[in-house]
């Protein structure tokens, strides 16, 4: 008899990290670029800690708030009553706001701040082709690249969206909220993503609704090639090994009898799945910093993010169940973000402008 | 000019790391993970001696040198906590070598393929690979502590203005004690050795943890990091008195001091150093690499269409298991 044992190697965990970093990354260089103009709400920086509009950012969460847990508890509820063509158009009509509609302000914004002149014509033709491949690469088939692509794009927009129009401190307000209500929906019993997920596995369904219920888009998103290639990765790194005592394998290869062992022992690769909703949140945090920071905050927050996610993703694999990715890379980012404006970057700049080794 | 200098800075600075992570790490998605832990718990270090320096500020009145002593010491902690927490790692990954023990032995490890071999000869599983990790976890310190070293200063050189000129346009004259239009070379000179000495620093404090249970000796290394690292640092204030030449100078003397070190510390003679060296510039000179690579190539594509039957073609079909999912949620 042939065991299944499931191992998530560090390719795996890689393959999970590069999506996000890229996202980021992105987030980061638009957010940079097109520098919104100085509005009525000055962002205030280096260690002064009041905002103009405080209450009105505790007002503009709450807003989101209730927004995300309405389309939530909505999708969870469609889901059950297996009203399932309720979710795919629902999702549908977001993607298509989302790379259409918003793609085309965000690229009138960057145009404009790199001064780019474009006529209205050829923009409406060229977020066309992007909204329209994207819509397609999403919703129906698409080379794997393409695919994740455009989910990298649908989480940068939809951070570049919340950090256009959200006033001062409203981004940070809105990261420990979703904190609380993401350890709260995946953990706590009542909370409506573990009711999914036990819905789903209960039912039998590998696949989840693309597309899921939440303002940004929970995608679960198969980030390994689990049908198509199986695991070139590993396989090049076997082939100049003499002593591996497990190829990789997947279910329509069998296994070759490795002579010292009589029983064998499929390895097979698992996969790991990143909600949408954590790309966007990484974004939004590190668009902040790169807002309002120096560039060496920036790099500290996108580090503590990776390092975050790296410790997170193991233990979600040991412990095989869902756990809320979000809260413990946002905390290490934000402590990295409020010291740097207080001691980091003023002790880091003294060692650096007078050019002595730290 | 603007764009053009940082982006010639940013090259020039961290080409001896991109060299280092491209021959060494790049094609190991473990070695990449344990880079930028490295340049996590460097990152802790600085958080936790700025914050002491926040403190101490408040108390003594010139506190500057104190708190550098301080980074300086934190740094060297986590390097050695980056130590214990690989030990850890190690213990429960078992100890296992490359040719038998069942992978259910390997304990609470499933993150590391079994057997995973790498292409460097010699340097393969976490347990016999040391003075690799050593050189991984330095270089993840090295990067980031360089990046935050010249990282706000090249984002200024993008910016207008001609470095050094008001000066001279106010006295009159070229004063040789400023760096003038040099200072994009010191931060480039600089970036390139803090990379290299937290290369050096974690291979000699790795050896000193390693060893210090078993040999009363054996903090030799680790002293001489600690050592050579203070001085290397109180040694860069005299920079802001004009010294450049001398400073760098003894610097990269100290540099080399250090390399030689560790290169005893992995085995070998200061002979055999000296010969490498020789040997790594006769191979520049006759472009060996390049013609390894070329014929290396050749053999790969040859081999390739000796084999009939290709493992690695796609295949489609999903790998339908119902009970037992592969996928895990975050």
């Amino acid at each position: 008899m042939v065991r299944t044992r499931r191992v998530y190697s560090g390719a795996t965990l890689l393959r999970v990290l590069y999506p996000v970093a890229l996202c980021m990354i992105f987030v980061a260089i638009n957010v940079s670029i097109c520098r919104p103009p100085i509005t009525k709400t000055p962002k205030v920086i280096y260690g002064v800690f009041h905002s103009y509009d405080t209450e009105e950012s505790g007002h503009v969460t709450l807003l989101l708030m209730i927004f995300l847990v309405l389309t939530t508890t909505m999708g969870v509820v469609c889901y059950k009553k297996r009203l399932y063509k309720a979710i795919t158009a629902y999702i549908i009509a977001n993607s298509i706001s989302l790379l259409l509609v918003y793609a085309f302000f965000h690229f009138h914004n960057l145009a404009q701040a790199c001064s780019i002149p474009m006529s209205v014509p050829s923009s409406v033709f060229l977020t066309f082709q992007f909204g329209g491949l994207g819509v397609l690469s999403l919703h129906w088939k698409a080379h794997r690249r393409l695919h994740q692509f455009y989910l990298v794009m649908l989480a940068a927009l939809t951070a570049l969206f919340l950090l256009k129009n959200l006033p001062d401190w409203t981004v940070w307000i809105s990261i420990v909220a979703i904190s609380i209500w993401d350890i709260v929906a995946v953990l706590t019993p009542c909370g409506p993503l573990k009711m999914l997920v036990e819905t789903a596995s209960r039912r039998g369904d590998n696949n989840f609704p693309a597309i899921l219920y939440n303002s940004s888009s929970y995608v679960e998103t198969p980030e390994t090639p689990d049908t198509t290639r199986p695991h070139s990765t590993q396989l090049t790194e076997f082939s100049n090994s003499s002593n591996a005592n497990l190829l990789q394998s997947d279910s329509l290869l069998t296994t070759p009898v490795i002579p010292r062992r009589t029983r064998e022992v499929r390895e097979v690769e698992g996969t790991i799945r990143l909600g949408m909703g954590d790309f966007v949140f990484y974004s939004l945090m590190l668009g902040n910093a790169a807002q309002t920071s120096p560039l060496t905050t920036v790099l500290a927050c996108f580090l503590s993010n990776l390092v975050g996610l790296t410790i997170t993703l193991p233990v979600v694999s040991l412990s095989q169940t869902a756990l809320p990715a979000l809260p413990f890379p946002l905390l290490i980012a934000a402590l990295f973000y409020f010291s740097s404006h207080v001691a980091l970057t003023p002790f880091t700049n003294l060692c650096s402008l007078t050019l002595i080794l730290f | 000019m603007g764009i053009v200098l940082t982006v010639s800075c940013y090259i020039a600075s961290f080409s001896p790391s991109i060299a280092l992570f491209y021959s060494f790490i790049a094609h190991d998605p473990v070695r990449i993970i344990l880079f930028f832990l490295g340049s996590f718990f460097w990152l802790v270090s600085l958080l936790i001696s700025s914050l002491a320096w926040l403190g101490l500020s408040t108390v003594l009145p010139n506190t500057f040198l104190i708190s550098l002593g301080v980074c300086i010491v934190a740094q060297e902690l986590s390097r050695v906590a980056y130590f214990m927490l690989l030990k850890k790692a190690q213990k429960k990954l078992g100890n296992f070598r490359l040719d038998l023990n069942p992978p259910f032995s390997r304990g609470l490890n499933k993150i590391t393929r079994h057997g995973q071999i790498s292409v460097a000869p010699g340097v393969s599983d976490l347990h016999n690979a040391r003075h690799m990790l050593a050189l991984v976890c330095g270089l993840g310190m090295g990067v980031i502590s360089a990046l935050f070293y010249t990282m706000n200063a090249f984002a200024t050189f993008a910016g207008p203005g001609t470095i050094g000129l008001p000066m001279a346009l106010e006295t009159g004259h070229i004063d040789s004690n400023r760096a003038g239009k040099y200072l994009p070379l010191c931060y480039v000179l600089s970036a390139i050795l803090l990379t290299l000495f937290h290369v050096a620093w974690t291979i000699m404090v790795w050896d000193t943890c390693h060893k210090i249970g078993r040999f009363p000796t054996a903090f030799v290394p680790g002293a001489a990091a600690v050592v050579s690292h203070l001085f290397v640092a109180f040694l860069s204030s005299l920079n802001s008195r004009g010294f450049y030449i001398l400073v760098f100078s003894v610097q990269f003397l100290v540099l080399l001091i250090c390399i030689a070190y560790c290169n005893v510390i992995m085995g070998g003679t200061i002979q055999s150093f000296v010969t490498a060296i020789g040997q790594s510039f006769v191979d520049a000179f006759t472009l060996k690499q390049i013609r390894n690579f070329v014929e290396e190539r050749k053999m790969r594509t040859q081999q390739r269409q000796a084999v009939p039957d290709e493992p690695m073609t796609e295949r489609g079909g999903a790998s339908d298991e119902p009970g037992t999912s592969n996928t895990v949620d975050a």
